[in-house]
């Protein structure tokens, strides 16, 4: 009865000591390395978070996220990029989501960068990162896209696998920054 | 030579707990995914008549694909005899190891919802303490099937236990069916504790013993248990579950004592 009892308690106390934070930091000193640049990927079958581990030990080996956090009602996982490293693409995430026993979905970046064009096309440059991707289509921008080079906006985007290290970015809207 | 004969059983045999989610007292179809690795510890305590026996175990289980693990347990078990009149005797060693294979062959995603099913083979690997330990190796295959969602689990499963004869003698084979219904109370947030409650229903057949091909008519019999359970996950990487075995019908074979309650915890930690 007594060993019952010692074992209720250790439960009760261990349902009760409920933490709350808004996203997981998986980096030491996360806050002052944490970048402007965000992924959200829709992972179907994600049904509790200790399963989901198996997404954040993937998340640290790559040694390019921050911090992340799930939403469980909607499946989705957001996924706060390392200032100055490249950021995971949209095939990676995939690959993560899937070798971690999950189905992924849709996947949009919330990035911050600048407008450049390169050989007649337009590219999007992400801050803090050496890269540049293509654009599926502008045709969400209403004003010329010429007007926007050099300004740093935010980007808000779906993005699909394109080529062997790259993705092409389908805009849903840009907000440029002062 | 003896290493790689034991490496190659380990990987093609198997056993019987389970990973994340999954019920106490029966297998679930999860697979830890990709280079997963877990460490289960657990305890088990039941009684029959006098007798009390209590397992300590270390399991491990390494996800090799997304839908492949592998998993060996090392047990420590321990036999307590008590007769009316006499002194309590007592039994302890290391058990046989287990190990065993799981592969989730098949599984569906939705939103919020996994479906899947998966087939288990392990065996005990019969190098353990022969006070407590059989010297021929256990086999075991089952199949399970379930659902996980935010909000309800279900599981099903069906297990074979298969004794190999040891010096003329050959406990029962067993035959396991059991069914599980899940429920988490409430969806926390990421670093919240999460708690799910379980119910079982397990069913155990157990044949007649047999020594030097003769049927012990004092063994065997049909067993249903209920078995309530509750596991708390205080982080992400930390797995508690917690569970009691009742029976509720037992039609036993000749005489024999009645099965007792057994009790199990375990303690999982993810890599």
């Amino acid at each position: 009865m007594k060993k019952v009892t010692i074992l209720s308690s250790l439960l009760l106390t261990i349902t009760l000591s409920v933490s709350h934070a808004w996203s997981k930091d998986i980096v030491q000193d996360a806050q002052s390395l944490k970048g402007d640049n965000k992924a959200y990927i829709r992972a179907d079958g994600l049904a509790c978070y200790f399963c989901a581990y198996g997404l954040e030990r993937f998340f640290r080996r790559s040694g390019k996220v921050a911090a992340y956090d799930m939403d469980m009602k909607k499946g989705v996982v957001e996924i706060i990029f390392i200032k100055g490293k490249p950021l995971m693409l949209v095939g990676e995430l995939h690959q993560i989501v899937y070798d971690a026993g999950y189905t992924p979905r849709e996947t949009t970046y919330e990035l911050v960068g600048q407008l450049e064009k390169s050989e007649g096309k337009y590219l999007f440059h992400p801050d803090g990162t050496e890269q540049s991707f293509p654009f599926k289509s502008l045709s969400i921008l209403t004003t010329d896209p010429k007007k926007l080079i050099g300004k740093t906006v935010t980007l808000k985007t779906k993005a699909e696998k394109y080529k062997e290290n790259s993705m092409l970015l389908d805009p849903v809207s840009f907000t440029a920054k002062n | 030579m003896k290493i790689i004969l034991l490496f190659a059983y380990l990987i093609i045999s198997c056993s019987g707990t389970a990973f994340a989610h999954a019920p106490v007292f029966m297998l679930a179809p999860e697979a830890p995914g990709k280079g997963a690795f877990d460490l289960h510890t657990s305890l088990t305590h039941s009684r029959k008549g006098d007798e009390r026996y209590t397992e300590a175990e270390l399991e491990f289980t390494y996800g090799i694909s997304r839908d492949f693990a592998v998993g060996f347990e090392a047990p420590f078990a321990r036999e307590e005899h008590y007769e009316e009149g006499e002194e309590q005797s007592v039994i302890q060693g290391i058990a046989n190891p287990k190990a065993f294979l799981q592969w989730r062959f098949w599984d569906r995603d939705t939103l919020g919802a996994k479906y899947s099913s998966a087939l288990r083979l392990g065996s005990t690997v019969p190098v353990g303490d022969k006070s407590v330990a059989r010297d021929k190796p256990t086999l075991m295959a089952g199949m399970a099937y379930g659902m996980e969602s935010l909000k309800w689990y279900y599981f099903i499963d069906a297990r074979y236990q298969y004794n190999t004869e040891d010096n003329n003698s050959k406990p029962g084979d067993k035959f396991f069916a059991d069914i599980a219904i899940g429920l988490r109370p409430r969806l926390g947030a990421l670093e919240d504790t999460d708690t799910v409650f379980f119910l079982e229903l397990n069913y155990m057949n157990e044949q007649y013993a047999r020594t030097r091909d003769v049927n012990n008519p004092n063994s065997g019999g049909d067993f249903l248990f209920i078995s309530p359970e509750i596991l708390i996950s205080p982080s992400n990487r930390v797995m508690i579950r917690a569970g009691t075995q009742i029976p509720i019908y037992q039609e036993t074979n000749g005489v024999q004592e009645p099965k007792d309650i057994t009790y199990k915890l375990v303690v999982e930690l993810r890599y």
